[in-house]
């Protein structure tokens, strides 16, 4: 009898002493964010969709050397087409990336040498069909201002 | 689980996809009222034949699919094979590249039990519990995001060493969550630890003795609750962990609420060693990494080696073949969440229904760890 009045006081007690944890929460600064009004505040080095720079004049970085494609543990989703121009030179004639079934992990980016493959901050990439997550180069490009934003600083 | 049933007994399925199974785990059991007579595990939904996929693949090309065989503690995952590849090569990890591993990982078996400490609460039906530790477990990862990248993902450490520099003023942010933490968790023991609720579940509910728990194998938390002291940390300390100062959180009774005290005493002794190790980071000296290796042809030369790391789920195993080519010849996992799914079976034979979810929960399991 004694053991179960005690067991009910304490027990009282504790609820009470959580309770007001709780309660103590009412007065605080709420965490959430209203998302999509509000951005989140993403960090330099944030893993989000691939994009390929541009120099300053307007010309491609990338040289077709195709590191990227030897890393990239996903096998076959970066395409590389390659063409010669008239001076027998190689350019970069597409460069496709299965966003679909891209695992953002940074590889590509990380061996790249000419820094041309970069990812962005953008991470909202849903989309209605597979088809149009298929990126070629037009899509994937930076102008020469957004690529200053993803220099090789980070 | 083959013998007929009796009259009175009923065969019942739970999952694959039950909420509350912490992933897609099947349980098969046969019930009596509401008493389990036996359960059956069924695991396997989540194989992804990480072990296989390691043959195929360059060295590179696994270490980012090697985050996710247990997406909860990735750093560990990484830690893991980056050492066994590292065994085997011979790279030494520089002093700076070894504290920023151990932060990391401290932070990660923070964030892991934030995590778990929520959903086991969730699962007894407490759902403030789960905000709680959320909200913590946002400001660590941010943490993340901030020096990796990515927050669940981090493909971070390469082999030698770590792949970036931390950024500027990260190191300060990482004291300022240290200083906060311990006041957090004051706030969840509040509401927690002596709850008579929570103590009538979880008190000498799913008893795991010392016996049961060293022959089923079962590491890590779990084991330490049964009252064996033992932590690789201590045991057979990896990295920089002899440097640091910290103790080994045990308890006595192995039921779910004494697996819950050691989490969280965890917890706070990680903090500690989050605060030691930024104290003796290096700050002038700049080499993240042994040497630079040419990711695409990178060679591992020919030998087998094993690691293993504490994780917050017991300890994870890296065993590595190599015959000198550019790609694993075999890998193998061993984790933690395996061994605990195992016990199930044992701990919740003739006790009642509800007692389910506790001792599920206590235990800890990710299914993907235990899929592979
Ligand atoms: S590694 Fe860089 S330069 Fe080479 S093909 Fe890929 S994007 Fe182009
Ligand atoms: S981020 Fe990873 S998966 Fe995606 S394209 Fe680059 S290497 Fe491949």
């Amino acid at each position: 009898m004694k053991n179960t009045l005690s067991k009910t006081i304490s027990g009282i007690i504790e609820i009470s002493r959580g309770m007001f944890t709780i309660l103590k929460h009412l007065f605080r600064k709420p965490i959430t964010l209203e998302y999509p009004e509000q951005r989140p505040d993403l960090s330099q080095r944030f893993k989000g969709r691939l994009a390929l720079r541009v120099k300053e004049d307007g010309s491609d970085r990338c040289s077709g050397c195709g590191s990227c494609v030897k890393v990239c543990p996903c096998g076959d989703l970066i395409q590389i087409t390659k063409e010669k121009d008239e001076n027998g030179k190689f350019i970069v004639k597409d460069f496709v990336v299965d966003m679909g079934r891209c695992i953002f992990c940074g590889n590509c980016t990380e061996v790249c040498p000419s820094k041309g493959l970069v990812m962005t901050n953008e991470f909202e990439l849903a989309d209605y069909s597979r088809e149009s997550l298929i990126y070629d180069k037009k899509r994937l490009l930076l102008s020469a201002e957004e690529s200053k934003k993803y220099d090789e600083s980070n | 689980m083959t013998t007929a049933l009796d009259n009175r007994e009923m065969l019942i399925n739970i999952g694959p996809q039950h909420p509350s199974t912490h992933g897609v785990l099947r349980l098969k059991m046969r019930l009596e009222g509401e008493i389990i007579k036996d359960t059956e595990p069924i695991i396997g939904y989540l194989h992804r034949g990480m072990e296989k996929l390691a043959e195929s693949r360059s060295y590179c090309q696994y270490l980012p699919m090697v985050d996710r065989i247990d997406y909860l503690s990735s750093f560990f995952n990484l830690a893991s094979f980056c050492m066994a590849v590292e065994n085997l090569s011979e790279f030494e990890v520089p002093g700076k590249a070894q504290y920023i591993r151990v932060i990391t990982m401290e932070l990660n078996r923070i964030a892991s039990h934030l995590l778990w400490l929520g959903s086991f609460l969730l699962d007894m039906g407490a759902t403030s519990p789960l905000f709680y530790t959320f909200r913590e477990r946002e400001e660590i990862i941010k943490l993340f995001e901030d020096l990796a990248g990515a927050r669940l993902l981090y493909n971070y450490y390469c082999f030698g060493g770590v792949k970036k520099d931390i950024p500027e003023g990260w190191d300060k942010k990482v004291l300022e969550v240290c200083k906060k933490l311990p006041k957090y968790i004051k706030e969840y023991e509040a509401i927690i630890t002596k709850n008579p609720i929570v103590l009538e579940r979880t008190k000498c509910v799913g008893v795991l003795d010392k016996t049961t728990a060293l022959s089923y194998g079962i590491t890590g938390p779990n084991l330490r609750a049964s009252g064996v002291n033992y932590d690789l940390r201590k045991v057979k300390p990896y990295s920089v962990y002899n440097e640091l100062n910290f103790k080994v959180c045990t308890a006595q009774n192995g039921d779910c609420h004494d697996r819950y005290r050691v989490r969280v005493d965890e917890m706070l002794e990680s903090v500690k060693i989050i605060e030691q190790a930024i104290k003796k980071l290096p700050d002038q000296e700049d080499v993240l990494f042994t040497k630079k290796i040419a990711p695409a042809v990178f060679k591992a030369p020919e030998g087998e080696t094993v690691s293993l790391i504490e994780s917050p789920r017991g300890i994870t195993a890296c065993y590595l073949t190599s015959d000198g080519t550019i790609k694993p010849q075999r890998v193998k996992w061993r984790t933690g969440s395996f061994s605990a799914v195992q016990l199930l079976p044992e701990l919740i034979k003739n006790r009642q229904y509800a007692d389910l979810m506790p001792i599920l929960g206590s235990l800890d399991i990710v299914l993907p760890e235990v899929d592979r």
